[in-house]
């Protein structure tokens, strides 16, 4: 099946003169890895905090399932079934590990016992069980990565966005995202869409490849179409 | 200082039940060894304001919404009192519940509009409350008395006037007031609200993207805060049996509300408490002591004692504490 869940509309940002998305419109589709290349400053992240509504597009429309999210508050929004990670590790480092999984369950529990519970579950999901009470600040890299990805997964979304989550990783650590990431699409049926610069990752998880350049769509299709595409090489790899 | 384990895992629970219990004899037995009334009268000023400090917390430590207009809802509960006392001649009981509705819409009203913006809107807008708060209780002098302030007549004694020919009783008041804050706060601490609170504390952006609704956590938080300390403010009221626009809507008292919080530390539902315990006998020995130039000098020698403590020690006495009893129970199991 290749129903849309995600429609992207006309979408526009803007920040003080600089024109960070233009016109940008995409389908999503429902089971499928999105991936999203484009040089620094082509506007990937800036998309992702378009669709959960930290910073909303200036016009456009982003339909979920045929209704219009624009303007939502993000908090709405990942209740909705849109979770996502950000481009630099966003966790709570005072609290532990459990904690920081177990505030995202607050949306389906109803006592802080249920939500850890049901945050030892998930942690178990991304290898994460035995640093439980450790408190995310003494947490390595790979493993706050991790964390925020098992924290998003606990809003138990539909659409999972994924920033970057693998800079900074050495190749055995991107092997095992790539791994928890693949078995959240299939396992779990979410749809993904993943910001990546690791071109090797990029190209063996994703279904499809949506490139961008200076905000606008500059090629959407398969892997191997993609990276023929003559002027995605030009601008991502700085042919000239 | 990183710690591995929660204060949850780290006691457990028949201890922290001896705990409670040590607390609240000492607590209840303490008008037998503070045996005179200047000692007793600290030991109310510490259950109130200490009790203040704790709802102040709830928002300005859990979440970390400074408020620094906290004061105006103590005020509010003065004047509530006085007002129902002395020109109403009704029970000071009743003026708590018209104290807590009027802090409710106050803190509603300043909460609304600045907890839908995020960064430092919400300490702008109560800054503002406590001139504004001076300036109506001064100038609406047919119900406040203007600037010479309300006194409250002597009535007879008792529970239901809230005098008393003795401090014994008042004590045991506000102590009661106290445990109960006390426990309220360590309810809010461990709920489904702390933990949203905890995680807009430690990183507002990730709180949202976790599905925290942040305006509907602080502004929860705030309603509750401003309702503790306008029943601290009425109890107060009732225990001076006089207010002025100076006393109820002091920046001092405001202050001493955070320092408390900050000195004890502000991640321990109990931490204001520790922090008024300390600081409330400090503050009334040094003004006693100190005059003249040493007034000023024992002023300094305070400011740079918080100075030093916020830097080497910013978990507070709390956090001290926490890290002993860590290390101690570490040892005694090797």
């Amino acid at each position: 099946m290749s129903r849309p869940i995600l429609k992207v509309e006309n979408v526009d940002q803007r920040f003080a003169g600089l024109h960070a998305l233009k016109h940008v419109s995409f389908e999503l589709i429902e089971g499928e890895i999105l991936g999203i290349i484009g040089p620094n400053g082509a506007g990937k992240s800036t998309l992702f905090n378009a669709i959960v509504g930290t910073v909303p597009p200036v016009s456009g429309a982003i339909r979920f399932k045929d209704r219009d999210i624009v303007g939502m508050p993000t908090h709405r929004i990942a209740a909705l079934g849109i979770a996502k990670t950000s481009q630099t590790v966003q966790v709570f480092d005072e609290m532990t590990a459990l904690d920081n999984v177990a505030v995202a369950a607050l949306l389906s529990s109803k006592s802080v016992a249920a939500a850890r519970a049901a945050a030892r579950q998930e942690l178990e999901f991304w290898g994460l069980e035995g640093h439980a009470d450790t408190l995310a600040q003494d947490l390595p890299l790979a493993q706050r990565s991790l964390l925020e990805l098992a924290r998003a997964m606990m809003l138990r979304p539909q659409v999972l966005l994924v920033d970057e989550v693998m800079a900074g990783l050495n190749e055995v650590e991107v092997d095992d995202i790539l791994e928890r990431l693949m078995r959240v699409n299939r396992e779990r049926g979410v749809t993904l869409m993943v910001i990546e610069h690791n071109m090797r990752a990029l190209m063996k998880i994703s279904s499809r490849i949506l490139a961008l350049d200076y905000g606008a769509v500059l090629t959407l299709g398969k892997p191997e179409e993609v990276s023929r595409h003559k002027q995605v090489i030009e601008a991502y790899l700085g042919v000239e | 200082m990183a710690t591995h384990t929660t204060s949850r895992a780290v006691k457990p629970r028949t201890s922290a039940a001896i705990g409670w219990l040590v607390f609240l004899v000492a607590v209840f037995t303490a008008p037998l060894y503070l045996d005179n009334q200047y000692d007793l009268r600290l030991a109310i000023l510490v259950c109130l304001l200490g009790g203040a400090s704790i709802g102040w917390n709830l928002l300005g430590g859990y979440a970390n919404q400074i408020s620094l207009g906290h004061i105006t809802f103590f005020g509010i509960g003065m004047y509530t009192v006085a007002i129902f006392q002395s020109s109403l001649h009704l029970s000071p009981w009743l003026a708590i519940p018209v104290a807590v509705i009027l802090s409710l819409a106050v803190a509603a009203l300043i909460g609304w509009p600045s907890f839908r913006l995020s960064g430092h809107y919400f300490a702008l807008a109560t800054l503002a409350l406590l001139p504004v708060s001076e300036l109506v209780a001064s100038g609406w002098e047919s119900l406040t008395g203007g600037a010479r302030g309300l006194s409250v007549p002597i009535l007879p004694s008792g529970l239901a006037t809230l005098q008393f020919d003795r401090p014994e009783p008042f004590f045991y008041v506000a102590a009661a007031f106290l445990v109960i804050v006390l426990a309220i706060a360590r309810l809010v601490r461990f709920s489904t609200l702390g933990m949203r609170l905890s995680a807009i504390r430690s990183n507002p952006e990730a709180a949202t993207l976790a599905g925290v609704d942040q305006f509907r956590a602080k502004m929860t938080a705030l309603l509750i805060s401003a309702a503790i300390v306008a029943i601290a403010g009425s109890l107060y009221g009732a225990f001076l049996q006089y207010v002025d626009p100076r006393t109820a809507f002091s920046w001092d008292t405001t202050l001493n509300l955070v320092l408390f919080a900050i000195v004890g530390g502000l991640q321990f539902w109990w931490g204001p408490l520790l922090g008024a315990a300390i600081l409330v006998p400090v503050n009334e020995y040094a003004s006693m002591q100190l005059s003249g130039n040493l007034a000023a000098l024992g002023q300094l020698a305070y400011g740079v004692i918080l100075l030093l403590l916020i830097i080497f020690q910013p978990r507070g006495l709390g956090g001290l504490l926490q890290t002993v009893f860590q290390r101690l129970e570490g040892g005694s199991r090797k």
